[in-house]
């Protein structure tokens, strides 16, 4: 079972790091789990589709202009009504959507958002979203043990 | 009663941008304009840094074409040296601009024009986007997210990423191609090959439909401007320039590209931010020229690769010569695409490519540089001073995307005076508007800093700069 992590922001973007940060810890505590493919991007691009084919899970990390602090997951569905993109970077619901038509067998795929306490120019998170940083890779690290032990031990009857 | 339409912001383009329309008291056509509505200022706070800086530095003015602001940029930077750099760093800095050229021009085919060509100018602008065109030839859209893959991962292996790799230097580059990556890069070839080629069956089986849109987009005559190699045949990386006119005749050749102070100046106007470049000997605006895809098949006399000259041929049979309708910059976009692979093969079968001698190391032996390179949307040209110390004095950057500025100008205004009519709007008539922009490819430094998404608003204003009406799209 493949599982693929994206994180994806502006780095120079203050919170925006929050994507990247989080998969890179998360790429660093599986590095030697070959099942898991973890990308880094500043935005979500049509080629990343390629990445859903083949992928039994993708999760997509993602800081929004949401109540900063707070963590929403949401699993977003193929057929959700996607608007089509004006240019070529695509939202999480317009890369599901292209998925969706495009590859033969569609993946999970669930959006993790943390809202930003500040979109500013630089390099670092704020002390509130760091937080947020290390409580979101916990949780997910130990969700994606959980479904790699689940799928090592074999389909349950 | 007078009134300007306003098409904000241009979408299915690289960067933002705004279309007025000037209308008349019969609600005819009376001018157009193409604004620039963002400003980057690189030119001016580079100043003060490092000479060596700037290829990194420059190559973050844009997120989709970086490799060319790198390439020309570091080729500046030679210039300061006055060095000649080794044969297969040459060779690799080649590669990866053909690369970056692969991958912007597959962006452009499949992601923001294709959706125009596939369900026609007059769809529902909810279709006219590449997840429509998926749903229906997901075949069509596969190519296209592989294509440009094929692209971007080329650069990733030379470069280490993507966007704003740092392989190329003054110099040369800073690591040599290994085998596997050679070999790997190599594996792509067919497969890139192979999907144009249903490419251009597709185009050639729908581009009749287009007719009215090849007589009015951009259908004008204009000079042509790019560099050629020695032998006048196509060429992306190094040679000198040419410039053909109108009637097809080679009015420059073999300029060496360090005087393009003697060919080409800058003028300004007050309603964009973007420079209108001109062939000084003609003066503003009758110097108006194209650069590109369209205009580097019109000035080359071959491409020197079977594939390509073999289209070339078919493509030069059925237009006028040279090209003159800037519809056309799509199937020239097509030619280079299979053109960029067809010599990156034959590069990477050159027995120097895997050499380790990369690099030239070397003390600014000038206070002036200039690099020039042909990036994706036509001519680049980096132009640096620095001081004793090697630190910038000066820059000056003719973008590719700018030289196009006065003909982009003119292809909107004659689309506007053939298909809009302002006593009745329609979608499909200012779609056309915003087309024939796609079909120059402008990139107007999308980068990074882009907020959220903006939707399409159209409004008509009075003479009075009365709201008279709007729509969102």
């Amino acid at each position: 079972m493949r599982i693929v992590l994206i994180g994806y922001g502006n780095e120079l973007r203050s919170d925006d790091r929050f994507g990247p940060e989080v998969v890179r810890r998360l790429g660093e505590l599986f590095h030697d789990v070959s099942s898991i493919t973890t990308v880094v991007a500043t935005q979500l691009l049509p080629e990343h589709v390629t990445l859903f084919d083949g992928a039994r899970l993708v999760v997509l990390f993602d800081a929004a202009h949401n109540e900063p602090g707070s963590v929403s997951v949401c699993c977003i569905c193929s057929d959700r009504d996607t608007a089509g993109p004006l240019t070529h970077q695509l939202t999480a619901d317009m890369i599901v959507g292209l998925a969706a038509k495009t590859i033969r067998r569609m993946p999970r795929v669930f959006l993790v958002s943390a809202g930003g306490y500040s979109f500013d120019l630089g390099e670092q998170m704020s002390t509130g979203m760091q937080d947020i940083v290390d409580e979101v890779v916990e949780s997910a690290a130990l969700r994606v043990t959980r479904i790699l032990r689940l799928s090592s031990s074999g389909p349950r009857n | 009663m007078a009134r300007t339409i306003s098409i904000d912001p241009v979408t299915r383009i690289e960067g933002h941008a705004r279309i007025t329309l000037q209308l008349n008291d019969d609600g005819v056509v009376d001018d157009a304009r193409f604004h620039v509505t963002q400003f980057r200022g690189f030119e001016k706070f580079c100043e003060g840094r490092p000479f060596y800086e700037m290829p990194s530095l420059m190559a973050r003015t844009c997120g989709i074409c970086p490799v060319s602001h790198l390439i020309a940029g570091a080729k500046a930077c030679d210039d300061l040296f006055a060095v000649q750099i080794p044969y297969p760093a040459q060779m690799l800095r080649r590669l990866m601009n053909l690369a970056q050229i692969l991958q912007s021009h597959a962006l452009n085919f499949y992601y923001l024009s294709l959706p125009d060509l596939f369900f026609g100018m007059d769809a529902d602008p909810a279709k006219r986007n590449i997840i429509a065109v998926a749903q229906e030839n997901p075949e069509l859209a596969q190519d296209g997210i592989r294509l440009r893959q094929i692209g971007q991962q080329i650069i990733e292996t030379l470069g280490g990423k993507r966007i704003h790799p740092s392989w190329v230097v003054p110099g040369g580059v800073n690591a040599p191609l290994t085998p596997e990556h050679r070999e790997m890069i190599l594996g792509g070839v067919p497969e890139g090959l192979a999907i144009l080629k249903r490419a251009l069956e597709w185009f050639h089986a729908h581009r009749d439909a287009f007719k009215p849109e090849v007589n009015t987009f951009g259908n004008f005559s204009s000079y042509y401007l790019g560099i050629v190699n020695e032998k006048g045949n196509l060429e992306h990386y190094d040679g000198n320039f040419r410039v053909m006119d109108a009637a097809g005749n080679i009015v420059v050749d073999q300029l060496d590209t360090l005087k393009y102070q003697d060919l080409i100046a800058e003028a300004n106007e007050a309603w964009t931010y973007e420079k209108f470049p001109y062939l000084k000997e003609l003066g503003y605006p009758d110097g108006m020229y194209r650069v590109g895809p369209l205009a580097r098949l019109n000035i080359a006399t071959a491409c020197d690769t079977y594939r390509a000259d073999e289209e070339l041929k078919n493509f030069r049979s059925s237009t006028t010569t040279p090209a003159a309708s800037s519809f056309h910059y799509h199937w020239a976009r097509l030619i280079e695409m299979i053109y960029c692979l067809e010599r990156m093969e034959q590069i990477l079968n050159d027995p120097d490519i895997l050499s380790t001698h990369v690099r030239a190391f070397a003390k600014p032996n000038s206070f002036n540089g200039i690099g020039v390179a042909e990036a994706p949307r036509g001519t680049l040209i980096h132009h640096y001073r620095i001081d004793e110390n090697g630190l910038m004095t000066w820059a000056d950057l003719v973008i590719a995307t700018v030289h196009n500025n006065l003909a982009m100008n003119r292809a909107v205004l004659q689309v506007a005076k053939s298909f809009v009519d302002g006593k009745e709007l329609t979608d499909g008539a200012l779609n056309r508007v915003e087309a024939v922009i796609r079909a120059f490819d402008p990139c107007l430094s999308c980068s990074t800093h882009a907020d959220g998404r903006r939707d399409l608003q159209v409004d008509l204003i009075d003479a009075d700069g009365r709201l008279v009406d709007s729509t969102t799209r």
